[in-house]
């Protein structure tokens, strides 16, 4: 199965949405690379060079809200009101009572601004921003969200792939409440993308291997330059669609493809944007759209290098959520024995 | 005039020899082989590939004896090989007060070795794991790329940055020394071993590793360790390590957490009735 592209999406869709979120840099962004002059820059071999690193991190959510149904675009007076609606959000409140709560602020790292390009929603197809569920895929999605923070919690599998410390799935550069940052790593013949996130890494190939037949939780990845743009091609995804991920979207099937692209648009910029192609899932292949940045500062997200994140080597809240949820089977029996005495 | 003469063809014909063997690229005495060492475009040495050690070294670093695994149910199969040590004068020089720990780390394998809980195996240890790695080099980030446990590090070639915190894969800051890469890697923790034999350190390790081309298939690979809380004095391991060769090597994911959580919280787990 070939995923079709953004441009051959263009062609069978509004061609509108589809051009806007494909290429058109935002206008400010032009402004800003007109300012500072700074041209994509080149590796010493010729290639588009995507090294640094990046995160793609943003307040615009990947489905656009109801209150903006039918527009693309946020106003400068509705950008305002959504950053500062998010900056209010950002303080310590205490749980209610009974409820352990969770971390505190300062552990999160969420980003202070919208996409660049003003968007509604990072879905810029279909044209209605929106995730083009089949039954089956929405009814695991709601499932999903019902069980977060609420349970059960009979066994680790009751706990999400990244509760777990293994993976939040592709795509990556996909960003989550923290650890945003992404590093490119390119040669001639590989680009790969490591993560602070779980550490999760990709081992893209750009020298037309085949796709060969091992499943991996993030697939099998293999690449090609199509003029300045890196085009990203995955399939061979594990087959872990039983377990319970963050966003069900994004969990590892087997009838799951994925095509991105990356194309260095300035000094400080990556377009980047991928299409998920999935009928057990979606309707339709769609493709969600955002820059990517080594300005980090500029998102108000965490700036500077990758440090080493051993998730599963402390992973002392699953102990401790699976032992809670023990003692309280426990004081349960006890009470239901009480009561029959 | 005679012997002069014989001198000379002599002479000749050595030269024509040497010259013969060095077309061939074969090693004459006293010389390094003649390979022409690839290139990167900044003149250094070019280390990109999947690379893995083939010894027995994760076994045990020192010379050891075959012995039974500790798996009755897995026999020969998970039963250990022999093998020769990777330790210079096969001697790790341990203070006294480590030497009982050493040998408990080692009765107490099963239940101790970090590599068992799927934890990021530290370096060195993670160069001679029974998984390969792969190289990923650029002129200012070198990227180690390690099949186990999914653990990365990158080496820093043109910058300097601070390690706020004690990892587990160590803080590596790197350059070169002619051919030689060299990697300065501190900032442990004491969480790694170097073996499932209980050789272990203390996060005062300081890990000096040496990364030499030794033919178009092969590095050479040496580590200096020194540790003043744990030895006495500087001890150094080394050996070859061989490029996989298999058309379309590629590195996999392992992610081994989900091979250790029923060991590691099985016993969390629901029980029926309750």
């Amino acid at each position: 199965m070939k995923i079709r592209t953004c441009a051959a999406v263009g062609v069978g869709v509004a061609l509108g949405a589809a051009a806007l979120g494909c290429r058109a840099p935002s206008a400010a962004r032009t402004a800003a690379a007109a300012k500072t002059g700074s041209a994509p820059p080149r590796t010493s071999w010729g290639a588009p060079d995507l090294r640094g690193v990046w995160t793609g991190s943003n307040l615009t959510p990947l489905e656009r809200p109801e209150e903006f149904a039918g527009r693309e675009f946020l106003t400068e007076a509705e950008t305002a009101a959504f950053e500062e609606r998010a900056a209010r959000n950002r303080v310590d409140a205490p749980p209610r009572s009974g409820d352990p709560g969770t971390y505190n602020q300062i552990w999160f790292d969420p980003a202070s601004k919208v996409v660049p390009t003003g968007r509604t929603s990072l879905i810029v197809d279909p044209p209605d921003g929106r995730l083009p569920f089949t039954p089956e895929g929405r009814s695991h999605a709601r499932r999903t969200a019902a069980r977060y923070g609420v349970g059960p919690r009979d066994s680790w599998v009751d706990l999400d792939t990244g509760e777990r410390c293994l993976t939040d799935g592709l795509p990556l550069p996909y960003w989550t409440g923290y650890n945003n940052n992404f590093q490119i790593f390119q040669t001639r013949n590989y680009v790969v993308i490591v993560a602070e996130m779980f550490r999760d890494r990709r081992i893209i190939s750009l020298d037309g291997r085949p796709q060969g037949n091992v499943p991996q939780w993030l697939g099998n990845s293999r690449g090609r330059w199509e003029g300045e743009t890196l085009v990203v091609e995955t399939a061979n995804f594990a087959d872990r669609g039983h377990y319970w991920w963050a966003a069900a979207w994004r969990a590892s099937r087997p009838t799951l493809r994925m095509a991105e692209r990356f194309t260095r648009a300035d000094g400080e910029t990556i377009d980047y944007q991928f299409t998920m192609e999935d009928p057990a899932m979606f309707t339709r292949p769609w493709t969600a759209a955002f820059p990517l940045t080594t300005d980090q500062a500029s998102r108000g997200v965490t700036v500077g290098r990758l440090y080493e994140y051993a998730c599963h080597e402390g992973n002392y809240s699953l102990v401790n959520v699976l032992a809670g949820a023990r003692a309280r089977d426990n004081a349960a029996e006890e009470g239901a024995r009480e009561g029959s005495k | 005039m005679q012997n002069r003469t014989r001198g000379i063809l002599i002479a000749v014909a050595v030269v024509a020899v040497v010259g013969v063997l060095a077309l061939a690229g074969i090693p004459t005495v006293g010389e390094a082989p003649t390979y022409e060492i690839p290139r990167t475009l900044d003149g250094h040495p070019e280390l990109d590939g999947i690379w893995q050690a083939f010894n027995t070294a994760n076994w045990d670093i020192q010379d050891h004896p075959a012995r039974q695994g500790p798996v009755l149910a897995l026999g020969a199969a998970f039963s250990v090989p022999a093998g020769l040590g990777v330790v210079e004068g096969n001697e790790i020089p341990y203070q006294p007060w480590a030497v009982p720990r050493k040998k408990e780390n080692a009765e107490q394998w099963v239940k101790l070795d970090p590599e068992i809980k799927c934890y990021m195996p530290g370096v060195p240890r993670a160069t001679y794991m029974p998984y390969p790695f792969q190289i990923v080099q650029t002129p200012s980030h070198i990227l180690i790329a390690y099949e186990f446990a999914g653990a990365n590090r990158t080496v820093y070639m043109d910058s300097k940055p601070e390690s706020p915190v004690d990892t587990w894969m160590g803080h590596s800051i790197g350059r070169w020394e002619g051919d030689t890469l060299v990697v300065d890697v501190t900032s442990f923790n004491d969480q790694t071993w170097f073996d499932r034999a209980g050789n272990f350190h203390s996060e005062a390790l300081h890990v000096t590793e040496r990364y030499t081309r030794a033919g178009p298939d092969t590095l050479q690979y040496e580590a200096t360790i020194e540790d003043p809380k744990v030895f006495t004095r500087p001890w150094k391991i080394s050996m070859p390590l061989y490029r996989r060769l298999e058309k379309n090597a590629q590195l996999f994911e392992y992610k081994c957490v989900e091979f250790v959580e029923e060991l590691m919280y099985g016993h969390l787990r629901k029980q029926a009735g309750k």
